[in-house]
């Protein structure tokens, strides 16, 4: 290291001990105060902040909504008739979940229903092909006074009456629906028969289908 | 946000776009050097704190249009030499000092302290354009090419000034008993 170079670092090394100077505390709070003041944008970036979680929030919101609004579309009715039963379970389950729980249901409400409207005279209201479900006993359901298929008014009376027994959150004892069956079977109405014996093995799957009935779920099977 | 990594002028522009607590980073690790810079070249303190209030304005009032083309540095002590030079162009010209430093007798726990003093008064003897550069030297990490543009002068005339400026300060606090005779290098106060 020559001289030169020492004398620097000797004069360095003295200078670094003068830097203690710094400004006064008040003019530093002033400079801060000012720069606070003359901020360019001071919410700016807080509020860029809050935008971002916000927009965020918004899109999983739209997401949410279109899915739930797409699930509506394929199921209208299943929604209609989950939010009409309106069980304090049944509104804290998804809405997919909800929906697909109400179609069986329904389903197994019309036939029974079809079965009874087939025993009383009301063919129209019963599907040819036994599956398929129309819509008129279900408007009947909903709104019984809007429904200008019923033909006389004592037939809406039944309609009505039915339509509150079936949505009477007790559903009918196996036995009375074996009752029924035998009625249907003497009445002659077979098919409506199959479909109320149908819907009796599907609500009560363990239940012990008496021996005179047993064939009547084989359609090929010859009845008594 | 940790702001103590972020370079000078990240620093800037994030306060451009309204962090606040950029700018106080910013304000913390340079204000002590902005203050000495400034302190150190104008003999009235009420006036070089005004300059170093005025210095800060400016960045702050700038910090809008601000764009990284230079090091911040640069860019800010530029700010500072242009309002001494403006200061001074305002005040009539005076008689510069000639007086050496009275001797001292450093002994003691009070030595460093002493050889401070003794070294500020020999600064405040140097030429305006040898002290400015010493100064930018000693506060900054500026190079010299830098420190030419601060000032607006050659690199070689920022050479030559550092050069003498350094050599009068040894040869005034050797006269001052606070510098080894046998290492002092020759030189002179005089402007180059």
């Amino acid at each position: 290291m020559s001289d030169k170079q020492a004398n620097d670092d000797v004069l360095n090394a003295l200078y670094a001990k003068t830097k203690h100077e710094l400004p006064p505390a008040e003019i530093d709070q002033h400079i801060l105060a000012e720069a606070r003041q003359h901020c360019p944008n001071p919410r700016k970036a807080q509020l860029a902040t809050w935008q971002r979680i916000l927009s965020v929030a918004a899109a999983m919101l739209f997401t949410v909504y279109i899915f739930f609004d797409v699930r509506q579309l394929d199921h209208p009715d299943a929604l209609t008739e989950h939010f009409d039963d309106a069980s304090p379970s049944s509104l804290s389950a998804p809405a997919e979940m909800r929906a697909e729980k109400a179609l069986p249901e329904l389903e197994m409400k019309e036939q029974m229903f079809e079965a009874d409207e087939a025993r009383e005279g009301f063919a129209p209201y019963a599907d040819q092909s036994g599956t398929a479900l129309s819509r008129e006993p279900r408007q009947a359901i909903e709104a019984p006074a809007a429904t200008p298929q019923v033909a006389t008014p004592s037939a809406k009376l039944k309609k009505n009456e039915q339509a509150e027994a079936f949505t009477d959150e007790s559903a009918p004892s196996p036995e009375s629906m074996v009752m029924r069956v035998r009625e249907l079977i003497r009445a002659g109405e077979l098919e409506q028969a199959r479909v109320l014996l149908d819907s009796l093995k599907t609500i009560y799957p363990d239940y012990a289908i008496p021996a005179d009935l047993a064939r009547l779920s084989d359609n090929s099977a010859p009845l008594p | 946000m940790e702001y103590s990594t972020q370079h000078d002028e990240a620093l800037m522009q994030a306060y451009a776009r309204g962090e606040v607590a950029a700018f106080e980073a910013l304000y913390g690790r340079h204000k002590g050097a902005v203050y000495r810079y400034i302190s150190r070249q104008v003999s009235d303190q009420d006036m070089a704190r005004d300059l170093y209030q005025d210095f800060w304005s400016r960045i702050i009032r700038s910090a809008p249009t601000y764009t990284p083309s230079a090091k911040w540095t640069t860019w800010a002590y530029r700010i500072a030499h242009n309002l001494i030079v403006d200061h001074y162009r305002s005040l009539k010209p005076v008689e510069p000092e000639t007086d050496a430093p009275s001797p001292g007798s450093p002994h003691g726990a009070h030595e460093n302290r002493v050889l401070a003093e003794q070294l500020t008064t020999c600064m405040e003897k140097l030429p305006a354009t040898q002290r400015e550069i010493f100064l930018l030297s000693q506060e900054t990490d500026l190079s010299l090419h830098m420190i030419a543009e601060v000032v607006s002068a050659s690199h070689e005339a920022v050479k030559s000034r550092l050069r003498y400026a350094r050599n009068a300060l040894k040869e005034c606090l050797s006269r001052v008993g606070a510098w080894p005779a046998s290492t002092a290098d020759k030189g002179g106060m005089g402007n180059e």
